[in-house]
């Protein structure tokens, strides 16, 4: 998209000299330019002397910002600006005035078109400017989220556009990136994968609460093979999707690089050593073998589901309508997802119970408890929920999951609790839930319909008495607006039978008065002439 | 804890209570115990309401993590709690508001990384971040220690909580620690340094710019070493070194004025 100088007042080319409103510091910028003319254009005011020159004097270069930044004009602040920076616009110091902003801003400005391929960084502009550093930052963040600096675009664009301008003249002019449009943001190319991360947030937030990332789900397989693509897809996934709503602009790391120096069979060392140790890193370390103690501890919180641990601190802290119960279920379901996953099979049910108190929960157990909590509520939009994170993982965590909430459901009978636990400890994958639908239910499919029938029948009871409900109530209000009705007819009746006998009253009083004023005036005329 | 009142909208609340003036009211933690020979120097930052009972745990997690004799954790409990309570007893005070712009200095090794730089902030401003402007330094410095950057913050937040001490305590007497005296030597005259931006932007010709002096740049720019492993043993050693020194110094200054306030 090409913007003319001539047509709209409002493009953002900047001259290479200094511009040339605003103060008359044009020497304190310590630009070396060697032109000393007296650049004027279209869209500024002309301060100095001269008339418009022509086009062909000027010295101008090209700049590339994005084309949501069209509203930037070098002259004027913008209410984008205003609103972001709002400090220097309140008036109320001195230090902090628009004129000083567009000095920041400017100068950051230049300073990056200096030369615009590299990346220009705040330490290095900080020692240049005069101001509260954390004000500095903020100006700085809000230029480089507009991409007014620091913005590299993609080689394939970069070279198209090389090409177009060469064939220009020596006047070259402002152009405006159109490529990304989404918002800022390098990589097109994970925008369809990030749709899908973000309504994971969302979903993920609606929950329970108690997760604090919006990490998706990385089921752990005992394949090794499948671990590490996986994770780096989501992992890549997760960092796309951090510029897109953080609106600063990292590089993506590399599918190597997230895993540095450690093979998959570290990892996985590793993280089993975490699910049985926990917090203990000399024996973390131990277990691993190849890696020192602080290597371990940085690997698992660089992991990519590492945020997941910050917010199961505190882990049986779960009030659902099923009481207490659900505590017992969370140590017995992870203890059986450890066995799957890790493949050891010594762990003992009870100890994890104070195991997973600490920080380090493998993040299946984590996504189990908002899935419990939904069926313990069993309404409709939840369930739809179920529906989209089913679909989400893998089908043998989904089909733990669902076995998870049939314990949850047929919890109410105490034989099946034991059975369950007697289950957990010798198998782990042919479990038999025995709620109140019966049958037995052993692949996830049927399962899950299993489930899903008791969700749909207590639904249904909870449906059918909400009706009830509303009609009697109903009922109550139609009686009481009748009642209403009645009482104030009968005052109406009340106040026309006295305003009859009012009138009757004054019937009589007035024939009454009549009567008298009759007999007076005869009496006057009878007595009248004499 | 604010217990401004606003006026009309207008103006902003006219006081606030005394906490760190950043983000996040954090406070930092310096733990410095021995014990039978074995000494332990920490640095990090706190949260000031947490329980009691968090203190000891962390302690005691603190202990068992890096190996230490048990007798650590009352030491390191109460070097917390003693200076959590330093800085409850300044909680009720009121801080003044409005723009005070120091010249924060860092000068500091971690490690293998010597950092020396100079920057202005605002104490002001409570939104600043000295977490953010750490990590900010190290990224854009391309530093790999990753423990330069809370290095870095706890400087920055050390720093802030003495100026903040000093401008709210001025007409009340402060006894600061006689370690901290020494070993920092914070400049006292600091607190008159306390301008507005404004009159640092000001220039000779009379006309003010937000763009500092040429020559000045270098002077605020940070400044990166990093040594290589012997320079860092030889360094330690003679850290080590003056540090005995001084201790043998503070213990005979003690002594002098132990005796003299007794004989009174």
């Amino acid at each position: 998209m090409f913007s003319h100088v001539g047509g709209d007042g409002k493009l953002p080319f900047a001259p290479k000299s200094e511009p040339d409103d605003g103060p008359a510091d044009a020497a304190a910028y310590g630009q070396a330019h060697t032109s000393a003319e007296n650049l004027s254009a279209a869209g500024h005011a002309v301060k100095g002397s001269d008339g418009p020159k022509p086009r062909e004097a000027f010295n101008r270069e090209m700049y590339r910002i994005p084309s949501y930044a069209g509203w930037f004009s070098w002259g004027k602040i913008h209410p984008i600006e205003r609103r972001a920076l709002g400090e220097f616009f309140d008036g109320y110091s001195l230090s902090k005035t628009p004129k000083v902003y567009k000095e920041y801003r400017e100068f950051i400005i230049n300073k990056y078109r200096e030369n615009p391929r590299r990346v220009l960084t705040f330490t290095e502009v900080r020692k240049m400017l005069v101001g509260d550093v954390n004000l500095l930052k903020k100006v700085f963040d809000f230029l480089e989220f507009w991409g007014l600096i620091n913005y590299h675009v993609s080689s394939e664009n970069k070279q198209q556009q090389t090409t177009t301008t060469d064939e220009k003249s020596p006047e070259k002019e402002m152009i405006t990136e159109s490529t990304d449009i989404a918002g800022p943001g390098n990589n097109t190319v994970t925008l369809e994968a990030s749709p899908q991360f973000v309504s994971t947030s969302v979903v993920s937030s609606c929950q329970a609460g108690e997760s604090s990332s919006q990490m998706p789900l990385q089921p752990l397989d005992t394949d090794q093979s499948e671990n590490v693509p996986s994770q780096t897809d989501e992992h890549t996934t997760a960092a796309a999707a951090v510029p897109i709503e953080a609106g600063s602009k990292v590089q993506l790391p590399h599918s190597a690089d997230w895993l540095g120096n450690w093979t998959i069979q570290e990892v996985l060392r590793l993280l089993e050593a975490i699910g049985k140790f926990g917090e203990d890193w000399n024996r973390v370390a131990a277990h691993v073998g190849t890696k020192s103690k602080l290597d371990c501890v940085l690997k698992f919180i660089k992991l990519p589901f590492g945020d997941q641990f910050n917010s199961n601190i505190g882990v049986p802290h779960y009030s659902t309508s099923n009481g207490g119960a659900m505590e017992e279920e969370i140590p017995r379901i992870k203890g059986e997802c450890k066995d799957t996953s890790i493949g050891s099979s010594h762990l003992d049910g009870n100890g994890s119970h104070e195991h997973f108190d600490s920080d380090e929960v493998i993040d299946e157990p984590p996504l189990k408890r908002p899935e419990l909590s939904p069926f313990a509520d069993s309404s409709n939009p939840i369930f739809a929920q179920v529906a989209f994170l089913s679909a989400m993982v893998g089908s043998r965590v989904a089909a733990l999951a669902a076995q998870a909430a049939v314990t949850a459901l047929a919890e109410d009978d105490p034989v099946t609790h034991g059975l369950h636990t007697v289950n957990n400890h010798n198998q782990a994958t042919s479990l038999k839930p025995e709620d109140a639908e019966g049958g037995d239910v052993h692949s996830g499919k049927e399962r899950i319909s299993a489930v899903s029938g008791a969700v749909t029948a207590n639904a249904k009871t909870l449906a059918d008495q909400e009706e009830r409900d509303i009609e009697h109530i109903l009922a109550n209000m139609i009686e009481i607006q009748f009642k209403k009705l009645q009482s104030k007819v009968e005052h109406y009746e009340e106040l026309e039978f006295i305003l009859e006998k009012e009138k009757s009253q004054l019937e009589k009083a007035e024939s009454q008065v009549l009567g008298d004023w009759i007999r007076y005036s005869h009496y006057h005329y009878s007595s009248g002439p004499s | 804890m604010k217990g401004g009142t606003h006026h009309g909208g207008t103006n902003k609340s006219t006081s606030v209570k005394f906490r760190m003036p950043t983000a996040e009211n954090l406070i930092p933690i310096r733990i410095d115990v021995e014990y039978e020979g074995q000494r332990f120097k920490d640095t990090f930052t706190w949260n000031p309401n947490e329980s009691e009972a968090e203190i000891t745990t962390f302690a005691k997690r603190t202990v068992k993590d890096l190996n230490l004799a048990v007798a650590f954790i009352p030491l390191i409990t109460q070097s917390i709690q003693a200076q959590v309570n330093e800085f409850r007893s300044y909680e009720g005070l009121d801080m003044i508001l409005g723009e005070r712009v120091h010249c924060l200095k860092l000068d500091l090794r971690v490690n293998s990384t010597i950092i020396r730089d100079q920057f202005l902030w605002d104490l002001g401003n409570f939104d600043s971040d000295p977490e953010e402007f750490a990590r900010c330094l190290c990224k854009d410095l391309e530093l790999e220690d990753p423990e330069v950057g809370p290095a870095v913050a706890f400087a920055i937040r050390e720093q802030l909580y003495e100026l903040a001490v000093l401008s709210v305590s001025s007409g009340r007497e402060t006894r600061i620690s006689k370690k901290s005296r020494r070993e920092w030597a914070l400049d006292f005259s600091q607190s008159s340094k306390a301008v507005s931006a404004f009159e640092l932007m000001k220039r000779t010709s009379s006309k003010s710019s937000a763009v500092r002096k040429r020559n000045e740049w270098d002077f605020f720019e940070p400044i990166v070493e990093i040594l290589t492993r012997e320079e860092v043993e030889a360094l330690e050693a003679r850290e080590e070194r003056n540090a005995r020194i001084k201790r043998r110094q503070e213990d005979k200054d003690d002594l002098y004025v132990n005796r003299y306030s007794r004989e009174r």
